[in-house]
């Protein structure tokens, strides 16, 4: 037999490296017996096909470890994000804005509410223990005098404080902060000379090597490999470096991450500067928690990061640096002026989704706009504004087999709304997340074993809030087309109920918008006949979801928004820039309609979350209203 | 090359070192195929990583009763071991004797090998411990 000259090294498993040996062996005639399960020889190349396949693996999983992309272990994607210099982001606690009101049984000149001081709220049955973010004086005011301190800002967390003693001769000492759940945000560096001398000093975390010397008290944040977050300080050169007896003390938050957004009720813990009764008014409900960065949020953040190379010139540089420095939001979308509805150049236009809430606190644009100051180009004004919420409505019919499950149409149904917000937190929520029919319409048949299929219409929804005093002229904007099959037809647009004073005066209590070739009209309803009170109200544009309105004033309207309501023209639907789809209960319908060949409709609606239910006999089965 | 045709080498179960040249042992024909029927036969299940099913019961069976049920029980674990991973060797008789007092079972199996004319005898015991 040819002897073998080239040798196959890219296998990775045993019987295939063995195979190899065996036909290695095959080409020469030392050992025939290479073959035979029973001989030594094979026994010998078992051996080696073994060590050779443990090696191969072992070299495997080496060099996957030694990139970001490939890296399974958290350390090692930590590692390699640390190499482009990310400091993957801790757990954050959610923040609240509260009032507080201390009443005395004295009349002091002021009263002192400490730093972390603490105060308690449940979220789903559970307790949680908030803080005070920093001290304040309250001072008396008012007739009769109260003692009310506004703007207060409590943070989800329990403060724990860490100390250790430095010690130089000790290469192995780490100043670590043992808790995983720790919030970073609220960490406070503090050395104290020694344990005679108090002189304390407040270390800050280092940004800028170029701007730290010898002598600046400045800390390093990092991940452990552990995945504790670990404090270490200046060698002497860059920043000051701690010397033996040092007291190192570490203050922090453990937080509970996301849990605890929408926390709204607060009570203190314990007495105020010895005063006891206390109460707390909420301002912002708690937003703004978010769980410590996971595997896949370091792989993806890191790199863009490093692109943005700490300064803002592109939007994904924009992004990158409010996504590191800002916590406490779900997304951020970022796009020039240029590409605004109406151009404004000069501008960068900024949106972010808080995690749990849907529009922006003043403390987060403030903190949006202060992360972005000193990296952005000179001449471009960044501009805050708000998610543009979309609300999509759904009228779902769900065909299911009776046969086929021990459910009720009404826990099925239950299970869909389950399944539709579940569909929404996977997929919406976010800037650019496309709402995708298909995907959406196959969710909802895997819902439970008996789902056939589902029919599912889609409608858009979008509010805004109309002056009641003077006319105004107002733009919604839903970026995708309106259904608009002739210029006959009048359905595509509706709108929530307001009262209106038509041109001659006369007050109408229920009107409504509707639309005829591209025309806004107002209207009331004379039984089931439109009575039009105003035909030119506004333009819509079909092509792209226009609905501008011209010089209108209701007298009121109905709800906290005028909402307008559009059929759109194909099922899946795209935001643009600040855009994202929400998809609330109140929105979905849901008719359970029985395949099993019995005949039986069950219809189920979902106004609150909760499924109700009401039964009406037909001919030919019950209809369930849920 | 056809098994049929094939001169066997294999290595030397006891590792020794030829006194002549310094090389590893090697063992040949017909001695070749009996040192792998015996590595065959005391190799138990799963013994053999990544070969669970290589290798025979006998194992087991050496601590049931020592009768001639068991014995027949051995002789038929002894034929399809070596029928399954010994296709040099066709299995003309085995038999199985249980020697009580010295607590063990003495095997002789009688095989033809296609590269010997005369039949190979192969006597091996198996110990109870």
């Amino acid at each position: 037999m040819a002897e073998i000259t080239k040798l196959n090294i890219t296998e990775l498993d045993f019987d295939t490296i063995k195979t190899n040996l065996k036909d290695y062996f095959a080409s020469q005639s030392e050992f025939t017996d290479h073959d035979f399960n029973g001989s030594a020889i094979s026994v010998m190349l078992d051996v080696l096909a073994y060590n050779t396949h443990y090696n191969a693996y072992y070299m495997n999983m080496l060099a996957s470890e030694a990139f970001l992309d490939s890296a399974q272990l958290r350390n090692s994607v930590v590692a390699k994000a640390g190499m482009l210099g990310y400091t993957p982001r801790s757990s954050i606690g959610s923040k609240a804005n509260v009032a507080i009101t201390v009443t005395p049984n004295d009349s002091p000149a002021t009263i002192t509410i400490d730093k972390h001081t603490q105060f308690s709220s449940s979220v789903n049955g559970t307790s949680y223990v908030f803080c005070t973010s920093n001290s304040h004086t309250i001072v008396p005011s008012g007739s009769p005098i109260t003692y009310t301190a506004s703007g207060v800002e409590l943070t989800q967390g329990i403060p724990l404080t860490f100390r250790y003693t430095a010690n130089t001769s000790n290469t192995e000492q780490k100043f670590v902060l043992p808790n995983a759940n720790t919030d970073t945000d609220s960490l406070t560096v503090t050395i104290q000379e020694s344990t005679i001398d108090t002189n304390t000093a407040v270390y800050t975390k280092a940004t800028d090597i170029t701007t730290i010397n010898s002598t600046s008290n400045v800390y390093f944040l990092s991940e452990d490999t552990s995945g504790q977050f670990r404090v270490d300080f200046g060698d002497g050169v860059l920043g000051r470096k701690p010397v033996t007896g040092n007291i190192v003390l570490l203050a922090a938050l453990v937080t509970e991450g996301a849990d605890v957004n929408g926390a709204n009720t607060f009570s203190a813990a314990g007495s105020i500067s010895g005063y006891s009764v206390i109460s707390v008014a909420t301002s912002n409900a708690a937003v703004g928690g978010t769980d410590r960065e996971t595997i896949d949020q370091i792989k993806f953040n890191a790199p863009k990061n490093y692109e943005a190379q700490n300064r803002a010139v592109t939007t994904d540089d924009y992004k990158s640096i409010i996504e590191r420095d800002v916590s406490g939001l779900d997304s951020v979308s970022v796009w020039g002026g240029q590409d605004n509805d109406v151009p404004q150049y000069g501008k960068v236009f900024i949106s972010a989704k808080p995690a749990g809430a849907t529009s922006l606190s003043i403390s987060q644009i403030a903190a949006i706009k202060s992360a972005v100051s000193s990296y952005n180009v000179l001449a471009i004004t960044p501009e805050v504004v708000d998610p543009d919420i979309i609300d999509l409505v759904l009228s779902l019919t769900v065909k299911y087999d009776s046969r086929l499950t021990t459910l009720s149409s009404g826990r099925i149904a239950e299970l869909v709304i389950d399944k539709i917000q579940s569909h929404k937190t996977n997929n919406l929520l976010k800037f650019g997340s496309i709402f995708r029919y298909s995907t959406f319409s196959k969710d909802i048949d895997v819902t439970e074993t008996s789902v056939i299929n589902n029919l599912t219409t889609i409608k858009a929804k979008k509010g805004f809030i109309p002056s009641t005093t003077a006319n105004n002229t107002y733009t919604v904007s839903f970026n995708n087309a309106i259904y608009n099959p002739s210029t006959t037809y009048d359905g595509a647009v509706t709108s929530t109920a307001f009262s209106f004073t038509d041109a001659a005066g006369t007050t109408y209590d229920t009107c409504y918008f509707d639309d005829l070739n591209g025309v806004l009209r107002i209207y009331y309803l004379s039984g089931s006949d439109k009575i039009v009170l105003s035909d030119s109200a506004g333009i819509v544009t079909y092509s792209n979801g226009y609905i501008s309105i011209s010089s209108f004033k209701p007298n009121s309207f109905l709800g906290s928004t005028l909402d307008f309501t559009i059929q759109p023209a194909v099922n899946d639907l795209i935001p643009v820039r600040s855009q994202i789809f929400e998809i609330s209960n109140t929105n979905i319908t849901v008719t359970m309609q029985d395949d099993a060949g019995t005949g039986t409709t069950v219809t189920s609606t979902s106004s609150t979350g909760t499924v109700s239910s009401t039964t009406t006999g037909t001919s030919t089965g019950s209809s369930t209203v849920y | 090359m056809a098994i049929s045709t094939r001169t066997y080498k294999d290595l030397a179960f006891s590792m020794f070192a030829n006194p002549m040249n310094g090389d590893i042992g090697k063992s040949t024909g017909a001695t070749a195929v009996k040192r792998a029927i015996v590595g065959i036969l005391k190799t138990n299940f799963n013994e053999r990583m990544f070969q669970p099913e290589f290798g025979s019961n006998i194992r087991a069976l050496l601590f049931e009763p020592m009768n001639p049920i068991t014995e027949q029980r051995m002789k038929t674990e002894i034929e399809e071991a070596v029928k399954r991973h010994e296709p040099r060797a066709q299995v003309i008789g085995i038999n199985v004797e249980g020697q009580e007092e010295q607590n063990r079972y003495l095997v002789n199996i009688l095989f033809n090998v296609s590269s010997e004319a005369e039949p190979q005898k192969l006597e091996t015991y198996f110990e109870r411990l």
